[in-house]
């Protein structure tokens, strides 16, 4: 069943007549807004999509390729200027189910320190429910249950700048998860972090795939964090250039690099491998299966 | 130029409850001819580290000099040793991370030559060091007079990294220059800096959390962990510490795991690893 279902969507930023007008809407509004110079061309065009309940899925694509512009579309942080998206079967223009669509849908960014509020780790994980006005008994149980969730129990009482990039980003996932929802959709939450915070948050959000059915939504520049995906949509100038499977979409070889993307590590020792003239399927992308087909070579 | 490091400290917020010694007992020699990567987990003191090297940050303990020169002096400083200690400090140049976010200027020239233009050059010489450094970061003709709000997030950071190069640094630190950008955008950024070091023989420093980009582009690693310098080497020499690396956080480049796993030892980039498998399951 389709879970979110993009229709031709297409979106152009807000464009204003002049600087001065940029300059006020700049500050009065969140919206974002671009320079009246940069005027014309959509960010997104007619984009049509799908994504199923329980899927993990993640978007690739240049810096500028339009891919945090869709993610925005997601949860009615932007509404298509063409075209509709619907999130459970509700289009994301009906503004009196706005709330109903964004506990559904949650979003992590890229900056863990520009999305945590509370000055204790519980509270910045209530902060959400506690602005649906839930019940203190409710918010208790679901908070200790979100944190469980993400790995920080331990964690509850700290203050958030005595954790890692890593863990806070964590916590940013725990305050999504607090709101029960059927999807949260990663803006690059990874791209600022070290080797085992990037290991951290990918992990937690796989087993909440896994063992809760939580559909993920995964933007992002890491080419490895996207081999255990179920679908991947390449996105290039604001329209799907390639999408597929991810051993589908890395064996379409150096077609990748004129889409800005680069091949993961081990799919790039196969190519070279293959290139030399060892007998490498082309499917190889996990470090078990080339293990596995150089093995069969010495079995030949 | 060398930047050495005698027995340096830094410590934050130092005799209140929040004490954190950042940096503790550093003893380097940075510069020279060498590619230098700084790598560490979050808050493992690097960039505490890097901000110390160019008088961002005075050190709690210990000193640091260029060519033998101290970059700090303790007591009252009159105007001319205001001064010269400025121009010393200018030897080395830093980038931010998101140095992006810095850009203010309405052209993307202008914005260039604002550094030459706080070190007292004319305008010519200005305009001449922001051209060279705009080239070097491939910057091209056409963007020169756009403002830098309007250009894409690539092109943002490398314009950003030529108002540092606009300086005429001899040790260039850069604080994850990558963070962010596109797979194609970060091998041409660092494709550059190769080129830049290579060409004019300016020494790198490169804080970064990609241990494959450190594996490809270093000849010298330098592991961070809380406060410590714990390993410091060349680049073969480093990756092959794997169980240290993975302790304090880091790790091995993916291919260096590979070929581990398989029994065939450490390499740094994917070609080392093809052919070290070449020689074993080439005749096969």
């Amino acid at each position: 069943m389709s879970f979110i279902k993009a229709e031709k969507i297409s979106y152009s930023y807000p464009v204003f007549e002049d600087t001065d007008e940029f300059e006020n809407k700049k500050k009065t509004e969140d919206k974002p807004a671009v320079d009246p110079k940069a005027r014309g061309e959509k960010a997104l065009k007619e984009i049509t999509l799908e994504v199923k309940q329980g899927q993990f899925l993640c978007i690739l694509g240049r810096n500028g390729s339009g891919k945090s512009t869709f993610a925005k579309h997601l949860n009615a942080l932007l509404l298509p200027t063409e075209g509709t998206v619907w999130v459970d079967d509700i289009d994301t223009k009906s503004e009196e189910q706005v709330w109903t669509i964004r506990k559904s849908v949650g979003m992590v960014f890229q900056n863990p320190d520009n999305q945590i509020i509370g000055s204790i780790v519980d509270e910045d994980v209530a902060f959400g429910l506690e602005n649906l006005a839930v019940p203190s008994e409710q918010i208790q149980k679901d908070v200790t249950s979100a944190l469980e969730g993400v790995g920080m129990s331990d964690y509850a009482k700290y203050s958030p700048n005595k954790l890692s990039g890593g863990q806070k980003q964590r916590v940013a996932v725990a305050g999504v998860l607090a709101m029960a929802p059927k999807c949260i959709v990663l803006d690059e939450s990874t791209a600022m972090l070290d080797p085992r915070g990037r290991r951290e948050v990918m992990e937690t959000v796989k087993r909440l795939n896994k063992e809760m059915g939580i559909t993920i939504i995964s933007i992002t520049h890491f080419m490895e964090e996207t081999l255990d995906a179920d679908y991947i949509y390449v996105m290039h100038k604001g329209k799907i250039a390639l999408q597929g499977t991810p051993k589908e979409i890395f064996s379409r070889g150096t077609e990748l690099y004129t889409l800005g993307l680069w091949f993961p590590q081990i799919y790039h020792l196969a190519y070279v491998l293959r290139q030399k003239g060892l007998d490498i399927p082309e499917d190889v992308i996990h470090a078990d299966e080339l293990k596995q087909a150089l093995e069969n070579l010495k079995k030949k | 130029m060398i930047i050495k490091l005698e027995d340096v400290n830094y410590i934050y917020n130092p005799g209140t409850v929040e004490e954190v010694t950042a940096v503790s007992d550093a003893n380097l020699e940075l510069g020279g001819d060498s590619f230098t990567a700084i790598i560490g987990s979050t808050g493992s003191g690097k960039s505490t580290l890097i901000q110390m090297l160019n008088g961002l940050l005075e050190p709690a303990s210990g000193q640091i000099t260029y060519d033998g020169v101290p970059i700090y002096k303790k007591g009252k400083l009159n105007k001319e040793e205001k001064k010269a200690l400025r121009q010393l400090r200018c030897r080395v140049g830093l980038v931010f991370q998101y140095p992006e976010y810095q850009l203010f200027e309405e052209t993307v020239l202008k914005d260039v030559c604002y550094g030459p233009k706080n070190l007292g050059f004319s305008k010519e010489e200005q305009e001449e060091k922001a051209r060279a450094a705009l080239a070097a970061v491939g910057a091209s003709e056409e963007l020169f007079e756009k403002s830098p709000f309007e250009i894409s997030g690539g092109e943002k950071r490398r314009v950003a990294i030529a108002g540092v190069l606009a300086m005429e640094p001899e040790v260039l630190i850069l604080d994850e220059p990558t963070a962010g950008l596109d797979p194609l955008g970060k091998s041409q950024l660092l494709e550059l800096l190769k080129k830049y070091h290579e060409e004019k023989h300016v020494a790198i420093i490169l804080v970064s959390h990609s241990m494959e980009e450190v594996a490809q582009y270093a000849d010298r690693v330098i592991a961070m962990s809380k406060s410590k310098i714990v390993l410091d080497g060349s680049t073969e020499d480093v990756f092959a510490h794997r169980a240290e690396l993975e302790e304090i956080g880091l790790g091995v480049p993916e291919v260096c795991a590979f070929t581990q796993s398989i029994g065939l030892g450490d390499v740094l980039t994917v070609e080392e690893a093809a052919e070290k498998i070449m020689q074993v399951y080439g005749n096969v």
